[in-house]
């Protein structure tokens, strides 16, 4: 088990230019870790599908990568993401779940204890999936594992999905609801649009 | 002519989500989805397309408009929820009937790029 916090300073540390796409839970930590412009809250842009805005951005943006942060929650709430991802996910998306079991967001509810994600997302077809065939799916249950991870994934050729297995002990930060047009025009003109 | 992509997710929240992102970053998606999709895709309309200002252009499949027409009971509840719904989201929406309607679609595009809101066209049975 990873605690959280510690997962995304490494990745806040590991990236360098990346579109981040970050939702629910997450979303109150990774301001502690990053302020970049390439940084996007989707809170509350439409449950279940940061992965699917995030295959979006990596498609128009193919000269740069995009991850994706993603709850286990939402996933169960739009698995049929995974099969797009194994059909039309480039090489420069990567997925990160960050699977603790609840629907952190809502009131820690318990999700179903006996769903593999990993299982799930192979028998979607990302591992060799993807626009290039070139698709991995992969665990993390260790820091030092998504450490190596994180440096392997951000520069071979994906899409990636990780399932990252994490707890949280940290204390979180009050939601803050900024201007939802105000994020994508921040992206927009991060990248120069 | 430029190039034309196209993208086939599971569900139509899907499709409303990726297009966000593809306009996000740069590009320009048309949504094409049927009527009950509409209603299937309200979450992500509302958060990827209504709040954030995101131009999403949607080309709907109306559903039961031509059973609707012909008389034929019962009628698809489909047909008569489409409008109200699209009204209610306060999308502009233009009716896309027939080969003589086509201009309408630079209609629907010009009004999105002018407000950076949603917006739709319908068609039904007769455009071919």
């Amino acid at each position: 088990m990873i605690e959280r916090l510690e997962l995304l300073a490494a990745a806040a540390e590991l990236r360098t230019n990346e579109i981040v796409v970050m939702t629910m839970t997450a979303t109150l930590q990774w301001p502690q870790v990053s302020t970049s412009p390439l940084d996007f809250d989707f809170l509350a842009f439409g449950m279940g599908h940061a992965s699917n805005f995030g295959l979006g951005l990596a498609l128009a943006q193919p000269d740069r990568r995009t991850i994706a942060w993603k709850g286990d929650g939402g996933l169960l709430m739009s698995l049929g993401s995974l099969a797009t991802l194994a059909q039309h996910g480039p090489e420069n998306l990567i997925v990160i779940l960050l699977e603790n079991r609840t629907y952190e967001m809502t009131g820690g509810q318990p999700l179903p204890t006996r769903v593999d994600f990993e299982a799930l997302a192979r028998a979607a077809g990302v591992e060799g999936g993807g626009t290039g065939g070139t698709g991995t799916v992969e665990r993390w249950s260790t820091i030092v594992e998504a450490r190596h991870g994180l440096t392997r994934i951000l520069v071979e050729p994906g899409p990636h999905f990780v399932v990252a297995s994490v707890t949280n002990s940290a204390p979180l930060p009050p939601v803050a609801h900024s201007d939802h047009a105000a994020r994508v025009t921040n992206l927009r003109a991060a990248l120069g649009l | 002519m430029d190039e034309l992509r196209v993208i086939s997710p599971t569900r139509e929240g899907e499709g409303i989500a990726i297009a966000a992102g593809l306009w996000t970053g740069g590009r320009k998606p048309l949504v094409v989805l049927q009527n009950t999709g509409l209603m299937e895709a309200g979450d992500a309309l509302r958060g990827c397309g209504i709040g954030p200002r995101i131009p999403l252009r949607l080309m709907i499949g109306w559903r039961g408009f031509a059973g609707a027409q012909a008389g034929r009971v019962p009628i698809d509840s489909a047909y008569p929820a489409t409008e109200p719904l699209l009204a209610a989201w306060n999308i502009p929406t233009w009716h896309l009937m027939s080969d003589a309607d086509l201009d309408i679609v630079d209609a629907m595009d010009d009004e999105a790029m002018r407000t950076s809101l949603p917006t739709a066209v319908l068609t039904g049975w007769a455009f071919r």
